[in-house]
């Protein structure tokens, strides 16, 4: 492990992914098609060997196959194949190639086969080494960054593990940002990223389990879980859950998300993702299962509660009180997010008389001289500021500022000026949207996003009733949720104190003295 | 799918059908923030609303001196509250909304004349207005009048009358913001009398004022007199109203040199019966602090403290005795001993309930108990005066 990271010299931001989206789905077919029919017999003749695997690959620029000659007591040819940008060329040329080439090998009367094992053994200074005879394997071996070596006259070879290419170094994590707290994110390698997190949990209980998913892309899918802490159930849910997944290609973790999620109509999130190594260390030793997927940095957490949207890794690190204020805190934002406007709507064009008179006076004035009704005010500016949040994100960051700029100016100012809309809407609006970028959780913020619209439709038509209704359908919903088997909603509705010591508040550890039960075994928290 | 696609079809009838039907943007309506009641020319009532005018209230906001009135009246005549009110809908292009009256006005003469008990169902009945609205007086003038002279002094007329209340209450204990439904509560039980503030404008030198002034004694729902000042506050001492105060006591031979503020009073009333006849005791609890000494006195003598204690309690007591008297005469029983009695000793209010306003109130022997402590001398220890002469 850590002499394969330590080969692996990061250079940074040169990234490049063996699985980009470049197929043309033509391409795909023809090697589905290829995948059905029985592989070839791998021949003795490297010739035929070489020119096999460059019609596999449909002569492709990347597949190096360099041929060269080993001295024993006769000459033989050997070549090594390997494509260019998976593996790790260092290797090959330093250890592989020069030690191959530079002696001569004192090997006469061996068969093949046995000379095969000779430099197995004696010649190859590399990890991982397999001897093989059977195409698929090879090939996807290869796919992973393995170099192979042919010796001619033989049908067995040598895969070597020489998995390098340059991925993005570890960099700090753009979402999950903390003030204290490690500074490493995932990145894109799946091999790098199960290392984060066994740096965190040097305990061989960290088990790790492997597969392949998506017949075109054949995605390395790991899942880590602790065997001693992790509910077996839950671990077998998620391995028979992986392995029925059928898809074409998996290119971000997202796919599997959507594949293994106990509920697909939902706008709440049932699946956790993080960027970050230690909430997934934390998570596993919470007795959660660590899906991880080569090619993207975020990595996914199941079963997972609604309450753990509102965590953050960095509770943990600060003081209890603080950690549980800020978590109360965030509840509060979440529910502005999700009804600021609607509430704004249903106190001012259904129930005046809850809003104090004096603020009611100066609303009055200010609404004297807009022409809309609240409710489409209202739905008028969250469609503005959804169009802005939304060119924002995508655009350069050069053009950014500039992009806020005029959003702020329309928006904030020119809107009010032209009597379009209430100062008050647009205080509204913005708190709205701070606090829905407040919420820790992308995700559940994004379904607040979404639910927001609903609920300024109900609070327009019914008012303080409409937005009560909709949100006991919520809740209702949110209860019948399920995340592998684990009801959403369980710390609230739990009554074991036990529970509740880490949900909404976040008692210190001295007083936490059972896991929670969510996990396997009840022992005490040391 | 198909259940899920019938099931937000049905939800979303829900919401198309309910038709927002009593949606009311901000800008249609008027928002009323008094209402005075008088008696009408043509009809029984005149009723006026004061309403809320968005544009004149703008001005004010952005600190211009404009002289647009933040609140309008209108009024409109009707048989009843209810039927003026719909008709004030004639000259106004809004409609109205009464969530946010603080304040209702009556006029003295509708008081005395027709009595307010038939006007205030109505108004209580209604589900958007508040029964926790003050309810006021006015004295010497129509409450339309009053409507329209209070917009022009302040910048929501209701609104400066509901806070010179609470701060009056506050400070003097003359006046306590009287609410609706506290004199709906005291007409519809037994053995009280209403009572309700009084207002009156002031003209000084030309610019006009509301300030309380008195409290209007009720005898079954119909005016009967006036209460002011000593008298006044007697009552509310009685009925634990009076939250702070002040009292001027003499010492040394001059008049009302010493003044103290009391604080967190407490009057508890309790009937007893004596020789088959009832018999009520009044406790007050209050503390107080001193608060201007105009006399050489040893304010750290505790005995000296001991003595302006005496000399308190002996004042309020004179206070209390003197409006109970007073009301006595009046036959108006706004204490609510009957009721006291009627909760405390019920066999003997069957007894005497029948002719309670008329012979056993008027003799009612009440037993005033005051109970005040001098807690603190103010920042200052000693009053000045003395420290003056001590250094010559």
């Amino acid at each position: 492990m850590n002499q394969s990271s330590n080969r692996n010299r990061h250079k940074p931001l040169s990234q490049q992914s063996p699985n980009s989206n470049q197929h043309s789905t033509e391409k795909l077919d023809t090697w589905q098609q290829d995948q059905t029919k029985p592989e070839p017999i791998v021949s003795k003749d490297l010739d035929t060997n070489l020119e096999y695997l460059r019609k596999r690959f449909g002569h492709s620029s990347d597949l190096v196959t360099r041929q060269f000659v080993i001295h024993t007591s006769i000459r033989m040819r050997v070549a090594i194949v390997y494509v260019d940008g998976l593996a790790n060329q260092d290797i090959i040329q330093e250890d592989i190639i020069q030690q191959l080439m530079r002696d001569e090998l004192q090997a006469s009367n061996m068969s093949k086969e046995q000379l095969i094992r000779y430099i197995t053994e004696h010649f190859l200074p590399v990890g991982g080494v397999q001897v093989l005879s059977d195409w698929n394997t090879l090939i996807s071996n290869m796919l992973l960054g393995q170099s192979v070596l042919m010796l001619h006259g033989t049908n067995q070879m040598v895969t070597m593990s020489t998995t390098g290419g340059n991925s993005r170094s570890i960099d700090e994590p753009n979402t999950d940002v903390v003030i204290r707290g490690p500074r490493e994110g995932f990145i894109e390698v799946l091999r790098t990223n199960t290392a984060l997190i066994r740096r965190r949990i040097r305990n061989p209980d960290l088990w790790l389990e492997t597969m392949q998913i998506g017949t075109a892309t054949q995605t390395n899918v790991s899942i880590m879980y602790m065997k001693s802490i992790a509910p077996d159930n839950v671990v077998n849910e998620v391995r028979s859950r992986l392995k029925k997944i059928e898809l074409d290609a998996v290119l971000e973790s997202g796919y599997i998300e959507k594949c293994i999620e106990d509920q697909n109509w939902t706008p709440f999130p049932t699946v956790f993702t993080t960027e970050r190594p230690d909430s997934a260390a934390a998570n596993l030793l919470e007795g959660k299962v660590v899906i991880l997927v080569d090619g993207t940095p975020f990595v996914l957490v199941v079963p997972v509660v609604f309450n753990q949207f509102f965590q953050v890794v960095e509770d943990y690190y600060s003081r209890y009180d603080i950690s549980t204020a800020l978590r109360i805190l965030r509840l509060i934002i979440f529910f502005i997010s999700f009804i600021g406007p609607s509430f704004y709507i249903a106190a001012t064009t259904y129930h005046q008389e809850m809003i104090p008179t004096w603020l009611l006076i100066s609303l009055l004035t200010q609404l004297e001289a807009t022409p809309f009704s609240g409710f489409t005010e209202a739905i008028l500016m969250e469609i503005m500021f959804e169009i802005l949040r939304e060119a924002g994100v995508r655009l350069p960051k050069a053009i950014g500022p500039a992009v806020s700029i005029v959003g702020a100016l329309v928006i904030g100012q020119a809107s009010v000026q032209a009597g379009l809309v209430s100062p008050a809407m647009v205080i509204v609006v913005s708190v709205t949207a701070i606090s829905s970028f407040a919420t820790p959780s992308f995700h559940l913020a994004i379904s607040a996003r979404l639910l927001r619209f609903v609920l300024m439709v109900s609070a327009a038509t019914l008012g303080l009733f409409g937005i009560i209704m909709t949100l006991i359908m919520i809740c209702a919903h949110l209860c019948s949720l399920r995340s592998f088997g684990v009801p959403y909603m369980s710390p609230f509705t739990s009554t074991l104190r036990t529970n509740h010591d880490d949900s909404l508040f976040f008692l210190p550890r001295w007083l936490t003295y059972m896991k929670p039960k969510l996990s396997k075994s009840n022992s005490p928290v040391k | 799918m198909k259940r899920i696609i019938r099931i937000i079809c049905l939800l979303s009838m829900v919401f198309l059908l309910a038709g927002c039907w009593d949606v009311r943007e901000l800008n249609e309506t008027g928002f009323v923030t008094a209402i005075g009641i008088d008696s009408g020319q043509s009809k029984k009532l005149n009723v006026s609303v004061q309403v809320i005018n968005p544009s004149g209230g703008s001005s004010m906001l952005s600190g211009g001196s404009s002289n647009a009135m933040s609140t309008l009246s209108y009024s409109a005549e009707g048989d009843n509250v209810f039927e003026a009110t719909r008709k004030i809908s004639k000259s106004i292009s809004r409609q109205l909304h009464y969530g946010h009256t603080v304040l209702l006005a009556i006029s003295e003469e509708l008081a005395r004349t027709e009595g307010i008990v038939h006007i205030l169902d109505g108004i209580e009945r209604d589900n958007e207005l508040r029964s926790s609205a003050s309810i006021i007086l006015t004295k010497g003038l129509t409450a339309e009048q009053f409507l329209h002279t209070g917009a022009l002094l302040d910048r929501i007329g209701a609104m400066k009358v509901k806070r010179l209340l609470n701060n009056t209450e506050e400070i003097l204990g003359e006046n306590s913001d009287g609410r609706l439904y506290q004199v709906i509560r005291t007409l519809t039980s037994p053995g009280r009398e209403a009572w309700i503030n009084g207002f009156k404008i002031q003209d000084d030198r030309g610019a006009k004022y509301t300030i309380a002034d008195g409290i209007g004694v009720f005898r079954h729902g119909t005016l009967i007199g006036w209460i002011d000042n000593e008298t006044s506050r007697g009552v509310l001492w009685t009925l634990g109203k009076v939250k702070s105060t002040l009292i001027s006591l003499d010492y040394g031979g001059e008049k009302k040199n010493i003044g103290i503020e009391t604080y967190r009073t407490q009057a508890k009333m309790k009937a007893v019966s004596k020789n088959g006849k009832p018999v009520i005791h009044i406790v007050i609890k209050a503390q107080a602090n001193i608060g201007e000494v105009d006399a050489d006195v040893d304010l750290l003598d505790p005995m000296v403290i001991m003595e302006l204690e005496k000399q308190a309690n002996a004042a309020i007591k004179e206070e209390i005795e003197s409006s109970i008297k007073k009301l006595q005469e009046m036959k108006s029983d706004i204490y609510g001993f009957g009721n006291v009695i009627h909760q405390g000793q019920p066999k003997l209010w069957k007894k005497v309930a029948a002719d309670w306003t008329d012979r056993t109130f008027p003799t009612l022997e009440t037993v005033v108990t005051v109970d005040l402590h001098i807690h603190r001398l103010g920042l200052r220890t000693n009053p000045l005066i003395r420290s003056m002469e001590e250094q010559e």
